[in-house]
């Protein structure tokens, strides 16, 4: 930096210390009860998952694949033979049945829901462009087939999105950090999609840990959304969601296709 | 626990953050609303982010918080080329013996952003880009200009006022 920038830092620095700030109030009371609040509003979001989740009950041509019953439409290749974590699975507070259509001697899919212990999302940190196409890039990679678009940043905020076409569904892309170990911290984010089986998860020889979660639908679009994060050994934390519509077929990653998008971006 | 450790955090930060506020926003009513929300996402997250880095988190929300405002009502902010006139009264305003301060008003938001990042917060050009979500080579071009406008703004105050003589 050269000497005037000094002398411009060291005089706005000067400035800054010696405004006058006006008194405040008691700020800590009311940003504890505002961020409660905001906590209590994202809790009842994720609330609406499960209601949600009842709701598509009925949808048709949608295919989960889940770690639970075997699917027959599902060719053998679409799901990743990560081990889960070695977690217990949680006591479900709801079921609810994703598939085809009823017929007689054939039912849809059972899908456990568990109260989330977490965040549904992650991002508060921007993704530069060289990151964002290099996401895309990876799509493109493993999916030839699929209309894969720019991520652009989404509008509505929190969280910090970005979002691109995938097929006729969404691919979401979102920045983060977390403290810590990464197996740490994927342990204690293993259940924060409102999950009930732990999420399969591979760690990689640099470190990084990639978890891919069962598929559930999100609470803020009702979209049948699987999601894959990835703890960088650096702190960095990448969520990749591939989100389909429920009401209609919708072509989107496979499990696999999401694990190896993690796996291109580790 | 929780939010012992979260009023400690607080009480440490806050001054630091509401000036850090004024200086992107100029104005006290605005920069204690940024400083709240601030915080308020911060506590939201704080089972989260505390392990990890909560000055990084509050920083960045804080800075996203500025320039989404900045964003949203860009059609009511308009840059001037030179400084407009004291209005008597108006002490919710930056101070008018505080010319620098009064001059980094006259930068476009993401330099004045990264101005204060770098100047006032000393980050790195590395920790500035990732907050702002860019190249380090924009974060340079942007402190670059954002130098430039201010020193622009700050020359076109009173000469016997400046605290920083002709630096160019």
């Amino acid at each position: 930096m050269r000497d005037d920038d000094h002398a411009v830092r060291h005089a706005l620095r000067t400035e800054l210390a010696m405004t006058t700030p006006p008194a405040t109030g008691d700020g800590l009371a009311d940003v504890v009860r505002l961020g409660r609040r905001r906590r209590r509003v994202r809790h009842a979001g994720a609330a609406l998952a499960v209601a949600a989740l009842l709701g598509v009950s009925t949808a048709t041509a949608v295919v989960l694949t889940g770690d639970r019953a075997p699917v027959a439409d599902v060719p053998p290749t679409a799901t990743v033979d990560w081990p889960a974590a070695d977690l217990p699975p949680r006591n479900a507070v709801g079921t609810f049945m994703v598939g085809p259509p009823p017929e007689p001697g054939k039912e849809g899919i059972p899908v456990h829901v568990c109260t989330p212990t977490g965040d549904g999302d992650v991002g508060y940190l921007p993704a530069d462009r060289e990151l964002r196409d290099a996401v895309v890039a990876a799509a493109r990679a493993v999916a030839p087939d699929l209309k894969v678009g720019n991520l652009a940043e989404s509008p509505k905020q929190p969280p910090l999105e970005y979002q691109a076409q995938l097929g006729d569904g969404i691919l979401r892309f979102q920045v983060g950090d977390y403290g810590g170990d990464p197996l740490a911290a994927a342990d204690e984010q293993a259940f924060d999609l409102a999950n009930c089986q732990p999420p399969k998860r591979r760690v990689l020889a640099n470190g990084a840990v990639l978890q891919v979660y069962p598929p559930m639908v999100d609470s803020k679009d009702q979209m049948l959304t699987q999601v894959l994060r990835v703890y960088l050994p650096d702190g960095t934390l990448y969520q990749v969601a591939a989100a389909g519509w429920t009401q209609r077929p919708a072509p989107q990653f496979t499990e696999r296709q999401l694990a190896e998008v993690g796996l291109r971006i580790s | 626990m929780r939010d012992r450790d979260f009023a400690e955090f607080y009480a440490a930060r806050f001054d630091a953050v509401r000036r850090t506020a004024y200086a992107l926003c100029g104005n006290w009513g605005e920069a204690e609303e940024l400083t709240q929300s601030g915080f308020v996402r911060v506590y939201d997250k704080w089972g989260r982010v505390s392990a990890g880095n909560p000055d990084g988190y509050l920083h960045t929300t804080l800075t996203r918080l500025f320039l989404d405002t900045r964003r949203r009502g860009r059609g009511r902010e308009r840059l001037v080329a030179e400084p407009p006139e004291p209005v008597p009264g108006e002490s919710a305003q930056v101070e008018e013996r505080h010319l620098l301060l009064a001059a980094l008003q006259h930068v476009s938001p993401k330099q004045r952003a990264t101005l204060v990042l770098r100047i006032v917060h000393d980050l790195s050009i590395e920790q500035v880009a990732k907050i702002l979500g860019c190249s380090t080579g924009t974060v340079k071009s942007q402190q670059a200009r954002g130098m430039a406008a201010l020193r622009a703004a700050y020359h076109g105050a009173d000469p016997a006022e400046r605290s920083v003589p002709d630096a160019r």
